[in-house]
């Protein structure tokens, strides 16, 4: 091919849309593009719809459980009194099923509210009272090793004070048994009366 | 990465539209018909990306298709190609036929290749219009490269006897 030619072909390679045909063409590319959903779209939009509601559903039954167990101080305990209970009464057969459930949920929720309080006021709570037990306990009835006469102790005051908290112990017991022995008499009294009337 | 189909079309009209629009023209030698022709090929295209087809190689199928829209309109009947016209004795040196974008000498150079015989004209269009390799010619034609390489030879002997060169 001579130079000539070389020339003219060249400018043939160098044809272009014009500005105003450049924009007609684009126009009907963007159109087509815009207005036919393509299939990846379409599949997305059909899938999303059906991941989102799995999802939802999924989300929803996994706050439900966990708001069964819920208590008073838990965020999802309102979730449990306003949407559990509720759908576990909808979910009823009769109105004697229905009151069964109804009952069942206010015992529920008389119990998480009466329930046990913290922890530790719990345990403090009871230390108290195992403490004040024992306090009773050593004041009413002593054990008997708590009196022991040691004669080789040189500490005579010590002694003293056993010897006084024996003869204590003593004295309690005289006064339960004539306690007892009156109870006794009045019983009697009582049985002898009960005999002339009839 | 798979790319949307939109993504698609709009990438390859940006690379490729101008190219695309030059083939036709050669193959038309009417500028009008070859934009028609252009947006049929770019429509039948998307349309083979909706049905899912997969493209590899957006280049050699935006051709084939341009090809085939081009070769379908000259199958209709009643088109007035240069063909036609001249069939009916029209006169393609007729100088109110001329692109008034291009120069004299390509306006003339349009013509002469519109004037060659298939197969010839579109293996001279793709390799100088479009300045595609023989081996790429090949690829959208359906041809060995041997048999476009030939066509190529055969068709500038042509245009440069039309031109007189």
């Amino acid at each position: 091919m001579n130079d000539h030619s070389e020339q003219f072909i060249h400018e043939l390679s160098r044809i272009r849309m014009n500005d105003a045909e450049q924009e007609r063409m684009g126009g009907v590319i963007r159109a087509l593009a815009a207005t036919h959903a393509s299939p990846s779209r379409l599949w997305f939009m059909r899938h999303a719809t059906a991941t989102f509601a799995v999802v939802a559903i999924v989300a929803f039954g996994g706050v439900t459980v966990s708001a069964n167990s819920a208590r008073p101080d838990d965020a999802l305990y309102g979730f449990r009194l306003q949407v559990n209970d509720r759908i576990e009464a909808a979910f009823t057969r009769d109105d004697d099923e229905w009151l069964d459930v109804q009952m069942r949920q206010i015992e529920r929720q008389l119990n998480d509210e009466d329930g046990a309080p913290d922890d530790a006021f719990e345990e403090f709570e009871q230390e108290k009272s195992h403490e004040e037990i024992e306090e009773a306990d050593d004041d009413q009835i002593p054990d008997d090793e708590d009196v022991e006469i040691d004669d080789a102790t040189d500490d005579g005051d010590e002694q003293e004070a056993l010897i006084g908290r024996s003869r204590k112990s003593d004295s309690n017991d005289d006064e339960e048994l004539r306690e007892a022995q009156r109870i006794e008499r009045d019983l009697g009294e009582e049985e002898a009366q009960a005999q002339r009337f009839y | 990465m798979v790319r949307s189909p939109e993504r698609q079309l709009t990438e390859a009209y940006r690379e490729l539209g101008d190219a695309i629009f030059r083939f036709c023209y050669a193959h038309t030698g009417d500028r009008d018909r070859a934009l028609d022709m252009t947006q049929e090929a770019f429509t039948r295209t998307w349309r083979a990306l909706l049905s899912g087809t997969t493209v590899r190689d957006m280049k050699p199928f935006l051709y084939r298709t341009a090809r085939n829209a081009c070769i379908d309109l000259s199958r209709k009947p009643g088109a007035d190609s240069l063909e036609a016209l001249r069939e009916i004795g029209f006169d393609v040196r007729d100088d109110s036929l001329l692109d008034p974008l291009l120069s004299a000498e390509a306006n003339r150079a349009i013509r002469c290749i519109a004037r060659i015989e298939e197969p010839y004209r579109e293996a001279v269009a793709l390799r100088y219009v479009n300045d595609l390799m023989p081996r790429e010619i090949a690829e959208i034609i359906g041809e060995s490269e041997n048999v476009i390489s030939v066509r190529i030879t055969r068709g500038m002997q042509k245009l440069r006897e039309l031109m007189q060169i």
